[in-house]
């Protein structure tokens, strides 16, 4: 007896060490989930949806989810209904009372930044302590906004002139074409809806940049977005590039699939916004999930990367007559059998 | 023959491999393969000038994810060197100089055609006319109307509703402003081509301003920061958050200022404060402007208001900077421990 209550609260330490970053507690915001805009969850449906979201990875890695339906918008119900109970309650329960970490996917990114920036205001109101928020991991960020939310509410508005490629992108993309009243979220991840929403919080928490560039839908949507993409989210929003362009890589000297070279990427991003890793073969729904796609290269450099003659590599053997052209590749070690979330979950515990 | 295109390849990753210079700190076991790139034998025996042979290299660079959230540490502190209030600004900080911007978004439409509804400003406030404009490239539109109507679900009241004009620079038309429109609205231009209808909607924020700048106060000296009293007129008390970029006399941009307060209805003010190392020894005149006063939500759920200022920039004179300390900027305990956690991710802890 006295063995199994020992066994039983090793179980429960093991389980409390598991679910953290770093020590830190976790809590999960997820993204848009286009089907929502025709079931309309409410209630359980939405908690269900928000298990079944990070169900591959992160779900037991977590102390906490924040889960919201994708028919409502963020500054409301969303915020008053569905986040406000997670605050209240992680307040009271001291969850983030010595520190916690943020992961989100997607419009998570979005949802998380108009936390940190009101949170403390809101449970200051309330009598209730506020969150400290260590970090955030943000996994393919849409918080600079989707190209593909502007171009479907412009089709749920339904037209005869729009393009049939970009019809049948939305409804891959959406599962549907949805209805001028039935858009919901998507008002809130059009591009300048979203870069206006909480722009920039005044806490100093560092959002960490997770990105990828492959695809869900076998490139089709990738027409319609600037520059690299993962299928969903063009790389302006995922790197957290202080503005909107078309970018190749969050890196002006690694491309997405860790060449070192000279790319086009952001020359400044919203402020403490860091791209951390990306990957060319990760899509929007992968960055989440628990296989490796491909190998993944880190979004910083060193100082000496970003100095244009470290990046001529070719060289002209003067006696033998030979052009050698040399091309390097940065990788992050074990990424060709780990999946992005599993190395970051790794590199932290 | 065999046997020389197997030496000229030993001899090539022989002399790639001994004179390839690793970049400091990378790790020691770089995957290194070669391989002869065309038939350049055929060319040489076209040209009596021989072109030189070509071979490519592709070197692979092993890195631990540590190295990448070493970079990110380092970035963070570098962040935390000057307060959350007064922070550098350069011109590249396009979202911070720029924080109104509306950013287009093309609509593909069918032969190739494109649509884009191309607004001057993001936010708008009372009595500020909307000037719309409608951009389309690769087909004749014509009958294009534009209305304007609360983006909330369920509202049918047309706000505005008019003609839209063709110009030099596209289909125009100049909304005038009405004292209820307030809130998210939502922007729809309507145009006809090919005997096809077509809606394209945009959203927008137009404000009935809760607070006003009406005027700048002369700059006086506080510990390490230059204070600079901000008047306000305002009609709503509330949470106040007021942001401003302060220039050099000829518009070059120096720092990003911000302060929140609880303010009460009626005339007061508000404290900006630059700090001393931010100003980087510019003594002026600045100019101080870009505007963003935000009423903020003092509970989930409720809308962020907005105010507007008299005077797009107030000049403000020469300040002897001796007045102001030297001492170093300390980040808070919250910052210091987000640090830290970046530095343990980094194992440097």
């Amino acid at each position: 007896m006295k063995k199994s209550i020992i066994l039983l609260i090793a179980g429960l330490l093991s389980g409390a060490t598991q679910a953290a970053v770093s020590g830190y507690p976790v809590v999960l915001v997820h993204g848009f989930q286009p089907d929502n805009l025709a079931s309309r969850p409410t209630g359980n449906q939405v908690t269900t949806n928000g298990a079944e979201y990070w169900a591959q990875y992160w779900r037991d890695r977590a102390d906490v989810r924040i889960d919201w339906p994708s028919q409502e918008r963020v500054a409301g119900k969303i915020a008053s209904d569905y986040v406000w109970p997670k605050l209240q309650q992680m307040s009271r329960n001291g969850t983030c009372a010595s520190g916690c970490i943020f992961v989100s996917h997607s419009t998570g990114d979005l949802v998380t930044r108009y936390i940190i920036d009101n949170q403390a205001l809101w449970l200051q109101n309330a009598g209730l302590q506020p969150l400290n928020i260590v970090a955030s991991f943000d996994f393919a960020g849409a918080g600079g906004g989707v190209e593909l939310a502007d171009l479907a509410v412009n089709v749920a508005s339904g037209g005869g002139l729009i393009d049939g490629a970009l019809r049948l992108a939305i409804s891959l993309w959406l599962g549907q074409i949805p209805s001028p009243s039935n858009i919901g979220v998507l008002n809130d991840l059009r591009v300048n809806s979203a870069r206006q929403l909480a722009a920039f919080p005044d806490d100093r928490v560092p959002r960490l940049r997770f990105v990828g560039a492959g695809s869900d839908f076998l490139g089709a949507t990738g027409g319609f977005l600037p520059g690299e993409d993962d299928g969903v989210v063009a790389s302006h929003s995922s790197c957290g590039a202080s503005s909107v362009a078309s970018f190749n890589s969050c890196s002006r000297s690694v491309a997405m699939d860790g060449k070192l070279t000279s790319v086009s990427g952001p020359s400044s991003f919203m402020p403490y916004h860091y791209p951390m890793l990306m990957s060319e073969g990760y899509s929007h729904s992968d960055m989440i999930n628990n296989s490796a796609k491909d190998e993944i290269t880190a979004a910083n450099s060193r100082g000496s990367y970003l100095n244009g003659d470290t990046l001529q590599f070719n060289t002209y053997d003067e006696k033998r007559g030979w052009w050698i052209f040399s091309s390097r590749y940065r990788v992050v070690s074990n990424s060709n059998n780990t999946s992005m979330s599993a190395l970051v979950y790794q590199a932290a515990n | 023959m065999f046997v020389t295109a197997i030496s000229l390849l030993a001899l090539l990753a022989g002399y790639v491999y001994f004179s390839a210079e690793p970049a400091k700190n990378e790790p020691a076991q770089h995957l290194l393969t070669t391989k002869v790139l065309e038939p350049e034998t055929k060319q040489v025996a076209k040209k009596s000038e021989p072109k030189p042979a070509h071979i490519e290299v592709t070197e692979t660079i092993p890195e631990p994810i540590s190295q990448s959230f070493q970079l990110l540490a380092k970035a963070y502190a570098s962040d935390l060197e000057m307060p959350a209030y007064s922070r550098p600004l350069s011109a590249d900080d396009k979202h911070l100089l720029e924080p109104n911007a509306y950013v287009p978004q093309a609509v593909t439409l069918e032969g190739g055609a494109s649509a884009s509804i191309v607004l001057s400003q993001y936010r708008y406030s009372y009595p500020q006319a909307i000037d719309v404009r409608l951009e389309v490239q690769g087909l004749a539109v014509s009958a294009v109307t534009v209305q304007l109507q609360a983006e909330s679900v369920g509202s049918e009241d047309i706000l505005a509703n008019d003609a839209m004009l063709q110009s030099t620079q596209g289909w125009t038309a100049q909304l005038d402003a009405e004292p209820e429109w307030d809130g998210p609205l939502q922007v729809s231009v309507t145009f006809h081509a090919n005997g096809k209808q077509q809606t394209l909607k945009t959203g927008i924020v137009y404000s009935n301003p809760v607070a006003t700048i009406t005027g700048v106060d002369a700059s006086r000296s506080g510990g390490s920061d230059m204070l600079i009293p901000v008047q306000l007129d305002v009609k709503q008390a509330g949470y106040y958050r007021l942001r401003a970029n302060l220039y050099t006399e000829d518009n070059q941009p120096i720092a990003l200022l911000t302060n929140t307060e609880k303010l009460s209805a009626g005339t007061t003010e508000i404290t900006l404060r630059a700090y001393k190392a931010v100003l980087k020894h510019q003594s002026g005149p600045y100019l101080l402007g870009s505007f963003v006063l935000e009423r903020r939500p003092a509970i989930p759920g409720e809308a962020t208001r907005y105010g507007d200022s008299d005077k797009p920039f107030y000049q403000l004179e020469y300040f002897a900077l001796e007045q102001l300390t030297d001492e170093p900027w300390q980040p808070d305990a919250a910052e210091q421990q987000r640090l830290q956690f970046l530095q343990k991710m980094a194992g440097q802890q």
